[in-house]
């Protein structure tokens, strides 16, 4: 019987051409615009969240310098950086940028199977987005509760935005999860169902199993994260007491009756630890196939890899209270959740061994991508060995709420995926775009992000060893505190000024490329996969013109011995591979490490 | 091939290798049916955290047990029949008999608005007895359960909803069957959630 691929079947899915402009670039149901829309939308959120980090250096750097930076506005920024780089930058961006562009075109899908989903998905994130930035300019301001939001202390008066800052906190919140689960559910269905004849499961490269395992991840844990908000907002709103204890607030006794902040912290942290791999995990995968490809060599381990990706989401639902040793649980708990941490080391770490044995004697490209995956190891390695430490109570306790947990989560959670996000756009710019990106201006790009990065965050490490606590807005004169933590806190700054400074020649690269970067053609790194397979580029609506693509080989054929190219696209059949003269290559097997 | 023998496949061999191998829809599910399954994978996610959070506050000392309203139990009875006239829907639409099935349908949804009106009335007899949401925990969560469940119905009333307007405007169309039995699917699984959600408020 003829194959007829799932994303042809005209019951299965309409492609929905767009008719005039609004269809085409604004209710878009392409999944490449909805991508573009996503990374757009995202980088610019994150800008905000970046803004608001230099308003915390300043203070923290130059303290009682800055009459404007009051502890409010402080408390504001600490918190509204953090939930937008978490959720709506690097959520957003990995899963709705990346995960909407590279799904279909790396499963030689047409679409997304869910289209009308789709659009809307983005619209509902939009709206999220607006929602929490409509808080700045409110009265009393966003919410200033950390971004846990712990309760009580989220609702009670004192904390700034307490009036509608944390509501509209909450409400977006609750719309960004709605948005993600209409995204998620086109991601995982177009993966399981959309994918072009040839594509087995493990012949699909690691970047789709790394969006794929992680949006599994995010819809069966940002439930959680849902499930707290709304009982929170109903503390806040209502005035019930699900998180809520009785307390006496500014010498009045609360109106509320025994909640239990614990519970909170449960199930926020139930959402909270997967959400690092929710992050990480499509980062894994990226840094996957940027490896092979820019080291010209296959994937070192290509089934541990897949094996390993499942194995930390699976084990990433049963570690998150070790974000909770301080909150007074029973030891054996303790015990039980720094032993599940160290566990999840194992399948991170071999990924890590496999990365640095893909670069391991091959064909070494010092692209600017390549640049930013080397970066990402180290930094993923460093801020990894930091999370053994944390991982464990004895060493966490007293660890716990310094600067040395700032710069760990900052080295694993966010110089990590970030110096991915840069390397992704690098590597896939040119087909998103037809474009190269200026190379002298990457590398310029990266140096400066990567020696800024370390200059801000490995000096953390050293302050929260000598005590000094995270989330204060003044140390004041704390005795165990030397003069020269402070003097190191205003290099810190100076770094981050320079960091965020330095961003500017990334977006300027990106801009002025778009119109006069240098053609790219359509496969500019040689890679195998996919999307680099196109009949355009960028790629048209729909994809792949008449005929969907088929795929005859895995994703990682790189340097096979006997090829006379030094890479096999996966669309080519055995009997096309040309073979060096004298070659008894078949074109069939590859090469495996 | 069992999802272990997928995941033991050795990729880099056999390239060139199309027997058997077709790619997408490897469980011969159709896309909106795979879809709908891992969304109440999604919701069963929800309510399961819901659960852990109510047998959690239910241990605490300030917890009073509601005297749920009786009509629940009358609500709970239209909710089945709703589920059952959805079901005769689905085989109806499965054997082609379409008028069937299209009545079926809307008398699923109007019993499903009638659920809603009957958890409405619930609410107020709550608050004429004077069970306050933010008195105590067991009231709230009554409150919170009814309206997140009732939430999820209307949001399936709006696809049972494009259903009837399908089958209107073309009734012919192959992918009917499939609308409403997915309809049907979910109505099923929010009943059965509504048992849970039933249970957990009547006894604890």
């Amino acid at each position: 019987m003829a194959y007829v691929a799932i994303a042809d079947r005209d019951h299965e899915q309409h492609l929905h051409d767009p008719q005039s402009f609004i269809t085409r670039y604004i209710w878009s149901q392409d999944h490449k615009v909805i991508a573009i829309q996503y990374s757009l939308t995202a980088i610019s959120v994150g800008l905000v969240a970046l803004v608001l980090s230099l308003v915390m250096r300043l203070q923290l750097g130059f303290p009682d310098t800055f009459s404007f930076i009051t502890p409010s506005e402080y408390y504001q920024a600490i918190t509204l950086h953090g939930m937008i780089m978490v959720i709506y930058l690097l959520t957003a961006l990995l899963l709705g940028g990346f995960g909407n562009y590279l799904i279909p075109l790396m499963c030689g899908a047409r679409d997304m199977v869910f289209p009308y989903m789709n659009m809307l998905s983005y619209w509902v994130y939009l709206l999220s987005v607006l929602v929490l930035c409509s808080s700045f300019f409110i009265s009393g301001g966003p919410t200033g509760a950390g971004w846990t939001l712990y309760p009580p202390q989220a609702v009670l008066p004192g904390t700034p935005g307490v009036g509608g800052g944390i509501v509209l906190m909450l409400v977006s919140l609750v719309l960004f999860i709605v948005a993600f689960t209409m995204g998620g559910l086109n991601y995982v269905t177009t993966v399981l169902q959309a994918r072009c004849r040839g594509m087995t499961m493990m012949r699909m490269p690691l970047a789709v199993w790394g969006i794929f395992t992680a949006t599994i991840l995010g819809l069966l844990a940002f439930p959680a994260l849902l499930v707290s908000g709304i009982m929170l907002l109903l503390d806040a709103v209502v005035g019930t007491s699900f998180f809520m204890p009785a307390l006496l607030s500014m010498g009045e006794e609360s109106k509320h009756t025994g909640g239990s902040p614990i519970l909170f912290q449960h199930l926020f942290w139930f959402f909270g630890h997967p959400e690092v791999y929710i992050v990480a995990l499509p980062a894994f995968g990226v840094i996957s196939d940027l490896v092979a490809v820019h080291a010209r060599k296959n994937i070192f381990g290509y089934r541990m890899m897949v094996w390993a990706i499942l194995a930390i989401g699976v084990i990433s639902f049963v570690v998150w209270a070790h974000h909770m040793y301080v909150s007074g649980m029973n030891p054996y708990f303790g015990f039980f959740f720094a032993t599940t941490t160290l566990i999840i080391a194992i399948p991170t770490a071999l990924k890590v061994y496999n990365w640095v044995l893909t670069l391991w004697r091959g064909n070494i490209h010092l692209t600017v991508p390549m640049l930013f995956v080397i970066g990402f190891i180290f930094t993923f390695i460093n801020g990894g060995i930091t999370g053994l430490f944390l991982g464990n109570v004895a060493v966490d306790m007293p660890l716990s709420d310094t600067y040395f947990v700032i710069g760990h989560f900052h080295m694993v959670m966010g110089v990590s995926p970030i110096l991915v996000i840069f390397g992704s756009i690098y590597h896939w710019y040119p087909k998103i775009t037809g474009r190269m990106l200026d190379d002298r201006l990457g590398r310029i790009h990266f140096w400066c992000t990567l020696f800024g990065t370390y200059a801000i965050y490995l000096p953390m490490h050293y302050l929260g060893i000598l005590g000094l606590p995270r989330r204060y807005y003044a140390m004041g004169d704390t005795s165990f505190i030397p003069d020269s933590a402070q003097a190191m806190n205003a290099g810190i700054s100076i770094a981050a000024f320079f960091v965020a400074l330095s961003q500017l020649i990334f977006l300027y690269n990106l801009f002025r490329s778009r119109t006069h970067g240098k053609p790219a053609g359509g496969n500019p790194w040689n890679a195998t996969t996919l999307e680099w397979q196109t009949p355009q580029t960028p790629p048209v609506h729909g994809n792949w013109g008449a005929e969907l693509p088929v795929v005859y080989r895995w994703a990682y054929d790189y340097s096979v011995p006997g090829a006379a190219q030094d890479f096999i696209p996966q669309t080519m059949a055995p009997e096309d591979v040309p073979r060096e003269a004298g070659s008894s290559y078949d074109g069939r097997e590859g090469t495996h490490s | 091939m069992s999802l272990l023998q997928k995941l033991m496949a050795k990729p880099w061999e056999h390239a060139g290798e199309m027997e058997g191998i077709h790619g997408g829809n490897p469980v011969g599910q159709p896309a909106g049916r795979a879809g709908l399954y891992l969304f109440l994978a999604v919701v069963t996610s929800m309510f399961l955290l819901f659960t852990i959070s109510h047998q959690m506050r239910s241990a605490y000392p300030d917890w009073r047990q509601v005297s749920e309203p009786g009509i629940l139990w009358f609500n709970t009875a239209i909710l089945v029949l709703a589920s059952i006239t959805l079901q005769l829907a689905r085989n109806a639409a499965r054997r082609g008999a379409r008028v069937v099935s299209r009545n079926g349908v809307v008398l699923g949804g109007v019993l499903t608005l009638l659920f809603i009106a009957g958890q409405v009335l619930a609410w107020k007899q709550m608050l004429a007895a004077g069970f306050f949401a933010r008195e105590n925990p067991a009231n709230a969560f009554f409150y919170m359960f009814t309206a997140i469940h009732a939430l999820h119905l209307l949001g399936g009333l709006w696809f049972l909803l494009g259903a009837v307007r399908w089958s209107i405007r073309s009734p012919d169309d192959a992918r009917l069957p499939m609308r409403v039995e997915l309809c049907a699917t979910y109505w099923h699984f929010l009943l059965l959630v509504w048992f849970l959600l039933f249970y957990l408020l009547s006894s604890s």
